[in-house]
Parts: C-alpha cells; structure tokens; sequence
C-alpha cells in the first residue's frame, strides 16, 4: 500500500484522471474527502461494495443449492412491504426513476 | 411459376441453465453486461434471463459460464415500491432513451426456508430493453436495504 500524507484541502492525483481531496478532517477522526474521476470509475465505500460483492456471492451459492432454488419466490399479488420505500408507481408499472 | 424468398436462418445457439436445463436462444435473446456484477469476473460479459413461471422471479444465466446463474426478483412486479434515483452516467451507459426503456431486477438470496429469503434493492440490475444492455448499479439511498426479508412482504387486508 502506498501511504500518502496529506493536508486539509491538498489532493493526491491517480493515473492523471482521478483526483481524491482533503476536504475537511473533523475532530472525531473523520476525514471528508472529494473524489474528482471519470464517470466509468465507480467509487463507493469500501464496506458498501464489500457488502454488495458479499451478496452477490451468496446469491450465487443459493442458486446452486437445489434446496434454496425450490424456494424461489412466487407471485405476490396484492402485497405490500412493511418497509417504508416510497414513490408513486408509474401507470406502466416501470419505476419512477429519477435522473 | 410461384417464387418465395427463403427468410434467412436466425443464429441460434445452445446453452446450459441452472434450472431449465438446455435451452435454444437467438442473439437478441442475450443480455450484454456493460461491467462485471460486483465480486465476478469480468469475462462473464453475455447473459440470458428468463422465467420459470409467471409472477416477480427471474433467472440470469451466464452465457459464458454455466455453472454461474443468480435468481432474480422484479421488485415492481413483487409488490415493492423502491424510490430508485437513477444516476445518468448509469442510464446512458446502458444506452437508455429513458427510464421507460428501463427493467430493473434485484438479486435474490434463496433459503430453503422461504422467510430467510431476500433481495438487494441497493444494488439493482438494469436492462434496457432496446439495447439489451445490462448494468448492475449502487444507489444513493442508504434507505434502501441491501438485504431485503421477502417475508416482509405482506398481503393486504380485506
């Protein structure tokens, strides 16, 4: 790993096209940083796509195990979700999706 | 004398599914991921994805690997409504007009024990519908649970 030292408002460059700030250092050791790079890098945090990349695996892992895959859900009609995710339908029945 | 033009033969091809076994697909059948899914490879690029019956669940088959295939849950069709913000970078990179050109999908953890059974409704899977073309992304909304209990699903009173 190569460790950098930096300064409030001093960046670091990657490969000439990804630019990481410091943008604020809190007292509680928390660092705000502003990552500056082309769209078709992805950044997220590490234990976000850790989790994600986790799921991912064990969705594979349960699609391979005939007792799971029998369990596959079905039709929900007329259900709804405890959970509180909002945001009116369209007509088409296609997300609501924002850009 | 009657003349009639042979129409040209459509490519198929022959792959292996997880559940249906052997299945006969054309090209415009497959589903071409722009990036890998999050923790695969990036050769596994060309996909197929379809149902064994009816209602919210899907499968997506690797083309490239048969041993690698996911269960997939349309959480539109399930009866979930997730407030998806779609990033633009994300539309345009899987050549969306709009958001109506748009399937999204959550992947799904099965249990054989249905009430451990979930979806991940942060990182969905879109598809467009015109360009065939597939994107697994990360929303912004740290409401949005990654893991999402099926069994929270609950039919409504009468």
């Amino acid at each position: 790993m190569l460790v950098l030292t930096r300064r409030l408002n001093e960046s670091i460059v990657i490969n000439g096209d990804i630019l990481i700030t410091v943008l604020e250092v809190g007292r509680n050791g928390q660092v705000r940083l502003g990552i500056d790079a082309p769209r078709h890098y992805q950044v997220y945090r590490r234990e976000l796509w850790l989790e994600i990349e986790q799921e991912n695996k064990l969705a594979l892992a349960s699609a391979l195990d005939p007792k799971a895959t029998s369990a596959a859900p079905t039709a929900a009609s007329n259900a709804t979700p405890k959970v509180d995710v909002t945001a009116e339908p369209t007509p088409t029945g296609q997300p609501p999706v924002k850009q | 004398m009657i003349i009639t033009e042979k129409e040209p033969a459509v490519a198929t091809l022959t792959i292996n599914t997880l559940i249906k076994g052997p299945v006969v697909i054309t090209d415009e059948d497959l589903v071409t991921f722009m990036t890998p899914l999050f923790g695969f490879s990036g050769n596994l690029k060309r996909w197929y994805i379809y149902q064994t019956q009816s209602g919210p669940s899907y499968w997506l088959q690797s083309v490239d690997d048969e041993k690698v295939g996911f269960c997939l849950l349309a959480p539109f069709k399930a009866g979930l409504d997730p407030d998806i913000e779609l990033n633009t970078g994300d539309v345009a990179d899987i050549g969306a007009a709009s958001a109506s050109d748009i399937d999204v999908y959550s992947m799904v953890v099965l249990d054989s024990d249905p009430t451990k059974t979930r979806t991940n409704l942060r990182a969905p899977i879109l598809v467009c519908r015109t360009t065939r073309l597939a994107k697994q992304v990360v929303l912004n909304d740290p409401k949005l649970p990654i893991k999402f209990y099926l069994r929270d699903l609950k039919p409504q009173g009468r």
